[in-house]
């Protein structure tokens, strides 16, 4: 070999491939990648099936109702034949634990994997206890406060439900562990006009599961609506912990391929720099810092952002 | 796309993706590697049906790589234009995005030689020597004749020893080492 060719393979600058990314930005990498993914194939494939799809639920439905029909009959007759042989009639027990405030209507496609009906199905959760409830009814009621900017009266109220030391974490907040950081988010996201909605609370164990749902009428780089789950820890009446699973599903994709694009639009008008200011590297390039300094930015930024869009 | 298509997809992409995310944090900064390596796989997933199996994945993977990171330079121009007229707003402590390459200054010398060469003749040492892909494999990246792939290395590397005055081109014109998987 020459001692050109040597010198040339020793100015490789990545001698070994394998070491040059960590594992968890390398894992982060693939779900990043299966999250875009997802983006195409749900515009590409998922929509042209939806109407068949409702006209054989459809069928789904009216074969249930006949075989529904059926058993009554059955169960009529049964019952005329036998009655003085079956035990008095009991109340059958609840099952299900909803919180009362609902917003029904979401599509199936749009959930993230772990449902209600899954869940219910596969592990009957305990009910919640009347404190519980009226805990969950709370949190719902704060949550579902509509826009950010009209929190100001149930903010405070809001926060106070969480342990001054609870941890929290969220898709946007992967490195957040305390109710600052929390707060940073939530005036991130009042900044977007966002909005949360509960889709149903239900008791798991010792966690309280949410599906909840947040979507932006104000900014259009960050429309969702992305479904998400929040889990909670409660412990003598406070949050203590919180966690919100995003699903990888096509539905969350818009938010990473649009911030990925507004980051993109950053760096070629501020400069490299600017996305470390505003931006956490951990794998995923939509992943924001939240802090003074950089709310400040993103508050500056994102509407000239969102104008190019409109022009 | 089919649990079974996904479960591929990501044997395809733990096989590759590291050798895919080397190759493009060679020729760029870490982030912009690390967004590429995405998009190199974004796609391979659409067009799953075409990745060759086996040995002949990655080569076309680096071969998708070329054309990402080709878009993606004309891109950088365009922001490096943007940036000039932002320059009050940038913040000069930052480093930059110059590629990983030129950070490190002991191979200024022989990286500045490469540049000086043809832009095919610099992809395909890399390819080469950085990738260790085979020749055999490059000709068919390139859709040229092996041949023609010996006579622009060997070229190549006569000029780069012409620029850093190495003593010995001669030995520039023994095309290939076992190693590299060609022909003695």
């Amino acid at each position: 070999m020459s001692d050109v060719a040597q010198l040339m393979r020793a100015a490789n600058p990545v001698p070994d491939a394998a070491v040059a990314i960590t594992d968890s930005e390398f894992d982060a990498l693939l779900l990043l990648t299966q999250s875009r993914s997802g983006k195409v194939e749900v515009q590409e494939v998922t929509k042209p099936v939806e109407p068949e799809k409702k006209q054989r639920r459809g069928w789904l439905v009216a074969a249930a109702a006949f075989a529904a029909v059926i058993v009554v009959i059955g169960a009529v007759m049964l019952l005329g034949n036998n009655a003085e042989e079956l035990p008095p009639a009991t109340t059958p027990p609840t099952t299900q634990a909803v919180a009362p405030t609902t917003v029904p209507v979401v599509e199936e496609e749009a959930l993230p994997p772990t449902t209600q009906a899954s869940a219910t199905a596969t592990t009957v959760p305990t009910a919640l206890s009347a404190a519980e409830e009226q805990f969950v009814a709370d949190f719902v009621a704060a949550f579902n406060g509509g826009t950010y900017d009209t929190w100001p009266g149930d903010f405070d109220e809001y926060l106070g439900l969480f342990a001054a030391n609870a941890a929290i974490t969220t898709p946007w907040l992967v490195d957040a562990t305390n109710l600052e950081t929390y707060e940073n988010e939530l005036a991130f996201r009042g900044a977007w006009n966002t909005q949360l909605t509960s889709n149903g609370c239900r008791h798991e164990f010792n966690l309280i599961r949410c599906d909840m749902e947040f979507s932006s009428d104000g900014v259009e780089s960050f429309v969702g609506p992305v479904p998400i789950m929040i889990s909670l820890t409660v412990e003598d009446n406070e949050i203590t912990s919180m966690n919100w699973s995003r699903s990888l599903a096509p539905a969350a994709a818009p938010i990473d391929l649009r911030a990925t694009q507004f980051l993109l639009w950053l760096e070629e008008g501020y400069g490299p720099g600017i996305s470390r200011t505003m931006f956490i590297d951990n794998g995923s390039l939509a992943n924001p810092v939240l802090n003074e300094e950089s709310l400040a930015l993103w508050l500056e930024l994102l509407p000239q952002y969102e104008a190019t869009l409109e022009e | 796309m089919s649990n079974n298509t996904d479960a591929r997809f990501e044997a395809l992409y733990r096989a590759h993706a590291r050798e895919v995310h080397g190759y493009c944090l060679r020729r760029m900064s870490s982030d912009e590697a690390k967004d590429a390596t995405s998009e190199v796989f974004l796609v391979a997933w659409r067009r799953f049906d075409d990745v060759p199996q086996g040995d002949e994945a990655l080569p076309w993977l680096y071969g998708v790589a070329r054309n990402v990171l080709t878009n993606r330079a004309r891109s950088v121009r365009r922001r490096d234009r943007l940036a000039a007229k932002a320059a009050a707003n940038h913040d000069p402590t930052v480093p930059g995005p110059e590629p990983q390459v030129v950070r490190n200054e002991e191979h200024a010398e022989i990286l500045e030689a490469l540049s000086k060469l043809p832009e095919k003749d610099q992809k395909i040492l890399r390819l080469v020597e950085w990738e260790g892909v085979s020749r055999d494999r490059v000709t068919e990246m390139f859709f040229v004749s092996r041949a023609a792939i010996d006579k622009r290395i060997a070229r190549a590397y006569k000029k780069m020893a012409n620029t850093l005055g190495v003593p010995n081109p001669d030995l520039l014109t023994t095309p290939v080492t076992i190693e590299e998987g060609g022909e003695a």
